[in-house]
């Protein structure tokens, strides 16, 4: 019954979103569009960060190999877009299978370091791989097919590609694969001695997460009409670990709510200041000491299971 | 059932447990004693493959465990307590178990379809300890004995064909105790299991084992029946410290 009134809710505000192309404003649509797509690859970190307590730097790679894929398979081979998307999906489940198999070996810092890391290699490649990627120039001029062509096509394209993967992704963390994360993150020890084959299931899920930010960056690719390097810097990850936290670790909808909120101050400030990045860190620092559970924990979300009084204070005996 | 053989693990220069052999019979119950430190714990985590052992070997109904990563051990039929509880003690006490009753269906690499319910073997398992009205609490926040029925609900969740319980009574009041154990051995009657466990307490040990293993610097000295290990002079002399009674 409650599940029932979630899901018509969640309808209703998808139909609501359908709306927006009818303002006429093609900024709103423009702005619109890139929150659905940073709300995405906030979801997908989500996953990693809120439910298996795998604290990802690194995050922003497979939003660039998915990206990339996307833009190669379009621009490069022509490939038609229904076919380019799954396909960039595809590479990037398979990149992050490889990156995630020797990551998922490494526990809390190290694991954290190493996406880090392979992070940096990737956008090293995006950097140097000229011929492939357009190297520093970037890859311009991504080949969007005719029918997304106009900002309201493109932002009902994402608004319904958005949602069936975030549809996806709420099955995923509310599946047993989700919830052994969860006890995984908790204690690894019990669950090994539980039968659960740990290290696999941090696999999976991490190739899921790595999938669909992959997903979104091909999305990205296609409502910027070109990719940089930069979209795999370690920046690009550390501000989608933002939108997790401001949006509140603890609930699978806050990180969509931080997205939404950290892309709109961006766009507020970039209007009346220079000092966005200090707002940010100044954002962080309040959500961290006086709203932990972020934005989402103000308006009394109950947290997932084993995420309840989850705050970084070390106050665990 | 389960073979010890000759297992030894070192600490920087310390040897926690040197060759340590016992058989463990089907359907037994076998109690592993022995002195603070004299290394019970590490025997246990040698055997479970928590720790890795620098020389020996464990098998289980003759399948070799030595060197498996625990889930792989709990598969091949063991089900394992931890001496200071080790529970999601974040969750509550019916998501406890349903870790427990995705990780016997192998179901944890599942992510297309929504957890479901198992209410019914839930609810049987919950029962079986005794927890059925502490199902919503959160575990961490329950009495210490609770937390222990809680501990051997997860290791009887897999459905083990052998049970080890490292000091399943450790820090209990006598009461509690005396619960704790009357459970387990009705359980461990009701399923058919063989134990294995750790004991301080004597008159528990006894009371219910079949066969005794005494553990001293490490190494097994006796092993038998528990009239046998109680006349055995040595035990007497470096455990007991006195004759028997």
């Amino acid at each position: 019954m409650k599940a029932n009134m979630q899901i018509a809710l969640l309808a209703a505000l998808c139909l609501g979103l359908a709306l927006v192309p009818l303002s006429g404003s093609t900024y709103l649509v423009y702005l619109a569009t890139q929150i659905l797509i940073f709300i995405l690859f906030a979801t997908s970190l989500n996953l990693l960060v809120g439910y298996g307590g795998l604290i990802s730097f690194g995050h922003a790679a497979f939003f660039a190999i998915g990206g990339y894929s996307n833009a190669i398979l379009l621009t490069t081979y022509g490939v038609p877009v229904l076919l380019a998307l799954p396909g960039a999906m595809v590479v990037t489940a398979i990149l992050s299978a490889i990156i995630g198999f020797f990551c998922v070996r490494l526990t809390a810092y190290y694991f954290s370091m190493l996406t880090l890391a392979f992070g940096q290699l990737v956008w090293a490649v995006a950097f140097k791989w000229r011929a492939v990627t357009g190297g520093d120039d970037g890859f311009l001029r991504v080949a969007v097919p005719e029918w997304l062509a106009t900002p309201s096509s493109f932002y009902l394209f994402s608004l319904l590609v958005v949602a069936l993967a975030v549809a996806v992704l709420w099955v995923v963390a509310h599946s047993p694969l989700g919830r052994t994360m969860m006890a995984i993150r908790e204690n690894e020890t019990r669950a090994g001695f539980l039968g659960v084959n740990t290290r696999l299931v941090q696999l999976i899920t991490f190739t899921i997460a790595g999938t669909f930010a992959g997903l979104a960056g091909g999305l990205f690719s296609m409502f910027n009409r070109s990719l940089f390097p930069n979209s795999a810097w370690w920046l690009q990850s550390a501000e989608v670990l933002i939108m997790v936290v401001l949006g509140g670790i603890g609930s699978f909808f806050g990180p969509m709510v931080g997205a939404l909120a950290l892309i709109l101050l961006n766009r507020l400030t970039l209007q009346l200041t220079e000092y966005w990045p200090a707002l940010l860190a100044i954002i962080l620092i309040v959500t961290l000491f006086f709203f932990p559970n972020g934005i989402a924990g103000l308006f009394g979300s109950r947290p997932a299971p084993g995420l309840r009084d989850e705050r970084g204070e070390k106050s665990d005996a | 059932m389960l073979e010890v053989d000759g297992i030894t693990k070192s600490f920087a220069g310390f040897t926690a447990v040197n060759k340590a052999t016992l058989t463990v019979a089907v359907g037994q119950v076998h109690a592993v004693i022995g002195p603070n430190g004299a290394g019970k714990s590490t025997l246990f985590n040698l055997i479970t493959g928590h720790l890795t052992a620098d020389a020996g070997e464990v098998r289980l109904e003759g399948k070799r465990l030595t060197g498996l990563p625990p889930h792989a051990v709990v598969r091949s039929g063991l089900g394992r307590s931890f001496q200071r509880i080790s529970v999601f003690s974040k969750m509550s006490v019916r998501e406890n178990i349903q870790i427990g009753l995705v990780a016997r269906e192998r179901e944890e690499l599942c992510f297309w379809r929504p957890l479901r319910d198992r209410r019914r073997d839930t609810d049987e398992l919950l029962e079986t300890v005794g927890l059925i009205d502490e199902q919503n609490a959160t575990a961490g926040q329950m009495s210490y004995g609770k937390q222990k029925q809680l501990e051997l609900a997860l290791a009887l969740a897999g459905q083990p064909r052998i049970l080890l319980l490292d000091e399943p009574t450790a820090g209990m009041s006598p009461r509690e105790t005396d619960e704790c154990i009357e459970l387990v051995m009705r359980v461990v009657k009701e399923r058919g299991m063989t134990l294995l466990f750790t004991e301080h307490d004597m008159n528990i040990v006894f009371g219910i084992a079949d066969r005794i293993s005494v553990l001293h610097h490490g190494e097994i000295i006796a092993s038998g029946a528990p009239e046998e290990v109680r006349a055995n002079t040595s035990v007497q002399e470096v455990y007991l410290g006195r004759p028997a009674r």
